[in-house]
C-alpha cells in the first residue's frame, strides 16, 4: 500500500458560527496528483491553508509528508505552496524574488541561482528576470509564483489555481511540470477551476462544496457514475455534485 | 467625416454628463476616504489647522466689520482684501496644478469612459470634481471671514459678496490650473528624464512649501509681491468681495471685471483643458530600452555584500536585503516616518539664523534616527510582507531570522547615518569629547535597541491594511497601537539617555517634571537623574522580552 502524502482526519475549521471546512477526511498517496474542485467560497483555500499550517484547525488532525500540520517547523521544508494570488513583492525583479524565497528556505545564493536560472529558462522567463515584477503581466507573475513554490524541491506541492492567467504555452509548461513532479516522488495537491487541467493531470479528484467533500474518486469513475449516467466530462460531474449539497457521493 | 456638430461635441463638455460623472467621482472619493484611517487622521490634524485659520479669518472679519460700523477704514477694506484674495487664488491654482499633475489628473477606467462619452465630457467632469473638492478649502475661511464681517456690521449683506468671490476664485482657479497641470503631465510622460525626476521634484516642492510656511518666509514673500497682488486682474476679486459690504465703495470696473473675466476664464480654461487632457492621456509612457539586449544574470547588489558581512543565515540576509531593496525602490513606505522631519525645519532655521547649534540638537537627531529606524520597517514585520506573507510562513525561516533580518537592515543603514548626524551636531554644539563619544554610542545603541523594541511591539500589534497613495501606489503603515506604544517608549528612553548624559537636559527635565506633577510635587536634578536610570534599566529589561516575544509571535503566527 502506498504511504499517504496527505492525510486528514476530521479536519474542521470554523470562523465563529460559519463552518469553512467540515469534517474533512483525505488520503492522498505519495507521488500522485489530487485535483481539488469546488465552487467559489466552498472551502478550497481554507483547506490548503490548513494543510500548509497557515491556519490552525478548529478540530481534527492532518499530516503532510508524515509531519503533523501543527508542527510548522518540520513541515515547511517538506511543502511548497502557491496561493491564488502569487506571493511576490512588486518592487523586486523576478530573479530577486526567487532568490529571496530561496534564502528563506536556507539555500545558499550560488546553489539557488543555478536552480533559479534553470527554472526561469524552463518557464521562458529568463529574459525578463531582471525586470521588476510590477511590470510583469498576470501570467508572468503567476510563473514566478509557480517557480518559487517548487524552488526547494518539496515533497508535497500545493498549487491554488496555477494556470489561471497563463497563456496556452505557459499553461502547458505548468501542466508538464506538474506531470513531471508526479512522475517522480512529489505529490501535487492541485486546486483549479480549469476542469480540463484537472481532468488531464489528476489521479484522484475531490469536490468540496460548503466545506463538505461531496465527491471523491478517480476522474473516470466519477464521470461514469454521475447521476444521469451519461456524464462525459468533469464539468458535468462538478455541476451535479455541487448543485445540491445533500446529493449522495457518486458511487456511494 | 467630422461635422461641425461632432467637432463641437468633441470640444465642448456636456454639462449634464460632466456633473453626473463628477458626482460619481466625488462619491467614490468619499467612500474611499472613509476606509483610509491614515488619511482620516491626517485630515483631522489638518482640520485643526483649518479651524485656526477660520478663527483668525472670523476675528479679522469681525474687527473689520466693527471698524467699518464705527466709520473707520480698516486694513482689510483699504487694500488688505486684495492681497488676501490674490493669495487665496494663487494658492488654489498651485494646489490644483499639483492635483492635475498627480493621480487625480489620471482617468480611472479610461477604456470604459472614453469609449462611452466624448473626451470633453470626461474632462468637464474632472474639472468640476476638482473644483468641488477644493471649494471646501476656500469656502471655510471665506465664510468665516465674511460671517464675522456681517456680525461686526450687523448686516448679512457682506456674505453675498464673499460667496460670489469664492465661487469665482474656485471656478477660475480650477479652469486655469487644470489645463496647465494636464499639459505638464503630458510633457512629463513624454520625457523619460522628467518621469524619473517627478518624485524628486515633488518632494522638493513639498519641502520648499513647508520650509516657506514654517520659517515665516511666507509673510516676506507676500510682502515682496504685494504691489502685483493688489493690481488687476487679481485685485478685482477684492472689489467683488466687498461690493455688498456697507461702508465700502469698491471700484465698479473691478466688480464688473471680476465677473466678466471670471466667466470668460472659466469657460476658456475648461475648453483648453480638453486638448490638454488628450495630450496627457494619450501619451505613451516612456520605456527604457537601455539593457534590452544584455544577457540576464544573477542580481549583484552592494547591500547584499554588506549584509553578507553582518549576517550568517541566508534567511536573515533574505529578510534584510528584501526589506532594504523594497524601501529603496518604493520610498513611499518612508512617508510614515517623514512627518516629524517637518518639526526639524524651524530648528534648522534657528541654527541658520543664530549661527549656533542648540544643545539638544544631537539628542534630537538620536531620537529621530532611532525612532525612524524602528518605525520604518521593524514596527510592522508581518504587515510589511504583504501578499508575500504565505511565502515566509511556509518557509523554514523562523522568528529569529525575521527579527535578526530587520535589525540587520536598520543597523547597516540607520545606525551609521544617525551616529554621523548626531556626532556632527554634537561637535557643532561644542560638546566635550566624552559627551561626543556618549552621543555616538547612544546613537548606535538607540537604533539597535529601537529596532528590537519595534519588532517586538509590531509583532504583537500587526497591521495588514494598506494606505493608498498617488496612482496605484500603496504602503502598509504600522498599527496605531504599535505606533503609539513604540513612540512613547522610545521617547522616554532617549530623554532618559539625554538626562544621564547631559547636565542641562537634567535641569530642563527636572523643571518640566516639577511643573507637570500634581499636588505640588517637585523633582530636582538628582531626582530626574534617578528616574532616568530607572527608565534605562526598564528598557534594558524590556529589550530581551521584546526579542523573545517577537521570535515567538513571528514563528507561530497563523493567518485568520
Amino acid at each position: 500500500m502506498t504511504e499517504a502524502a496527505i492525510h486528514a482526519d476530521g479536519l474542521t475549521k470554523r470562523y465563529g458560527d460559519e463552518v469553512a471546512v467540515d469534517d474533512l477526511h483525505l488520503d492522498v498517496p505519495a507521488g500522485s496528483v489530487y485535483g481539488f474542485l469546488g465552487p467559489n467560497g466552498a472551502g478550497k483555500t481554507t483547506t490548503m491553508r490548513l494543510l500548509t499550517s497557515l491556519t490552525e484547525p478548529t478540530s481534527g488532525t492532518a499530516e503532510v509528508a508524515g509531519v503533523p500540520v501543527t508542527d510548522r517547523g518540520a513541515l515547511t521544508s517538506r511543502i511548497g505552496y502557491l496561493p491564488a494570488e502569487p506571493p511576490v513583492f512588486d518592487e523586486l525583479t523576478g530573479w530577486e524574488q526567487l532568490r529571496h524565497v530561496a534564502r528563506l528556505h536556507g539555500l545558499a545564493d550560488d546553489e539557488a541561482d543555478a536552480r533559479i536560472e534553470s527554472l526561469l529558462e524552463r518557464f521562458d522567463l529568463l529574459a525578463d528576470a531582471d525586470r521588476r515584477i510590477e511590470s510583469y503581466s498576470t501570467g508572468m507573475t503567476k510563473k514566478v509564483g509557480v517557480v518559487a513554490a517548487m524552488l526547494h524541491d518539496p515533497d508535497v506541492l500545493f498549487l491554488d489555481e496555477p494556470t489561471s492567467g497563463l497563456d496556452p504555452r505557459a499553461a502547458r509548461t505548468v501542466r508538464d511540470t506538474v506531470a513531471d513532479l508526479a512522475a517522480g516522488e512529489a505529490t501535487v495537491f492541485l486546486s483549479s477551476h480549469v476542469l480540463p487541467v484537472v481532468d488531464e493531470l489528476a489521479d484522484t479528484v475531490g469536490v468540496i462544496d460548503d466545506g463538505v467533500l461531496v465527491a471523491e474518486g478517480d476522474p473516470e469513475d466519477l464521470k461514469s457514475t454521475a447521476r444521469e449516467g451519461e456524464a462525459a466530462d468533469l464539468e458535468t460531474v462538478f455541476m451535479e455534485v455541487t448543485a445540491d449539497a445533500d446529493a449522495p457521493l457518486p458511487g456511494a | 467625416m467630422p461635422t461641425r456638430r461632432s467637432r463641437a461635441r468633441n470640444a465642448v463638455p456636456d454639462a449634464g454628463t460632466a456633473v453626473e460623472l463628477a458626482r460619481v467621482d466625488l462619491v467614490r472619493g468619499y467612500r474611499w476616504l472613509r476606509g483610509q484611517d491614515f488619511w482620516l487622521l491626517y485630515g483631522a490634524v489638518s482640520a485643526l489647522g483649518f479651524a485656526l485659520i477660520a478663527w483668525f479669518a472670523y476675528s479679522l472679519g469681525h474687527d473689520t466689520g466693527t471698524a467699518l460700523a464705527a466709520g473707520e477704514t480698516p486694513w482689510f477694506a483699504a487694500g488688505g482684501a486684495a492681497t488676501a484674495w490674490s493669495v487665496v487664488w494663487l494658492f488654489t491654482v498651485a494646489m490644483l496644478v499639483a492635483d492635475a499633475v498627480g493621480s487625480n489628473g489620471d482617468l480611472d477606467h479610461d477604456g470604459h469612459y472614453l469609449t462611452i462619452r466624448p473626451t470633453a465630457d470626461v474632462v468637464g467632469a474632472k474639472v468640476a470634481s476638482a473644483a468641488a473638492k477644493f471649494a471646501g478649502f476656500v469656502f471655510l475661511p471665506v465664510l468665516a471671514l465674511y460671517f464675522g464681517l456681517s456680525l461686526g456690521l450687523g448686516s448679512p449683506a457682506p456674505l453675498v459678496g464673499g460667496v460670489a468671490t469664492g465661487v469665482v476664485t474656485v471656478a477660475t482657479g480650477t479652469a486655469v490650473a487644470y489645463p496647465a497641470g494636464l499639459a505638464l503631465k503630458g510633457v512629463i510622460r513624454r520625457s523619460s528624464t522628467l518621469t524619473t525626476l517627478k518624485p524628486v521634484l515633488g518632494v522638493g516642492v513639498g519641502v520648499a512649501y513647508f520650509a516657506v510656511m514654517l520659517t515665516g518666509e511666507f509673510t516676506a514673500v507676500v510682502e515682496a509681491l504685494r504691489p502685483a497682488l493688489r493690481a488687476p486682474p487679481l485685485g478685482w476679486l477684492a472689489d467683488l468681495s466687498l461690493v455688498t459690504t456697507p461702508g465700502v465703495t469698491p471700484d465698479a470696473v473691478g466688480v464688473v471685471g471680476a465677473l466678466t473675466l471670471g466667466l470668460a476664464v472659466t469657460a476658456g480654461g475648461t475648453l483648453l483643458a480638453v486638448p490638454a487632457a488628450r495630450y496627457a492621456w494619450s501619451a505613451d509612457r516612456t520605456v527604457s530600452t537601455a539593457d534590452d539586449d544584455s544577457p540576464t544574470t544573477a542580481p549583484d547588489h552592494a547591500v547584499d555584500r554588506l549584509l553578507g558581512a553582518v549576517t550568517r543565515a541566508p534567511a536573515t540576509r533574505g529578510i534584510a536585503s528584501t526589506a532594504l531593496l523594497r524601501v529603496y525602490r518604493s520610498p513611499l513606505q518612508l512617508v510614515f516616518v517623514a512627518f516629524p522631519l517637518l518639526a526639524a525645519i524651524p530648528v534648522g532655521d534657528q541654527i541658520l539664523a543664530s549661527g549656533t547649534v542648540p544643545w539638544y540638537a544631537p539628542w534630537l537627531a538620536v531620537w529621530y534616527g532611532s525612532w525612524a529606524a524602528g518605525a520604518a520597517l521593524p514596527l510592522n514585520p508581518l504587515g510589511n510582507q504583504g501578499s508575500g506573507l504565505p511565502s515566509l510562513l511556509t518557509s523554514p525561516a523562523d522568528g529569529r531570522h525575521v527579527v535578526h533580518g530587520y535589525v540587520a537592515a536598520t543597523a547597516v543603514v540607520a545606525a551609521p547615518v544617525t551616529a554621523g548626524a548626531s556626532v556632527l551636531l554634537a561637535v557643532a554644539a561644542d560638546y566635550a569629547t566624552v559627551e561626543i563619544l556618549g552621543v555616538a554610542v547612544a546613537a548606535v545603541g538607540a537604533v539597535l535597541a529601537a529596532s528590537v523594541l519595534a519588532v517586538g511591539i509590531g509583532s504583537v500589534f500587526p497591521r495588514f491594511e494598506a494606505v493608498d497613495f498617488a496612482g496605484s501606489r500603496r504602503a502598509v503603515p504600522p498599527s496605531k497601537v504599535a505606533y503609539g506604544s513604540f513612540s512613547t517608549a522610545l521617547t522616554a528612553t532617549v530623554v532618559a539617555g539625554a538626562v544621564v548624559q547631559n547636565g542641562l537636559a537634567r535641569a530642563v527635565v527636572a523643571v518640566l517634571a516639577s511643573r507637570t506633577l500634581p499636588f505640588g510635587w517637585r523633582v530636582d536634578a538628582a531626582g530626574a537623574d534617578a528616574a532616568a536610570w530607572v527608565v534605562l534599566v526598564a528598557v534594558t529589561i524590556a529589550l530581551p522580552v521584546a526579542y523573545r516575544v517577537a521570535v515567538s509571535r513571528l514563528g507561530s503566527y497563523r493567518l485568520s
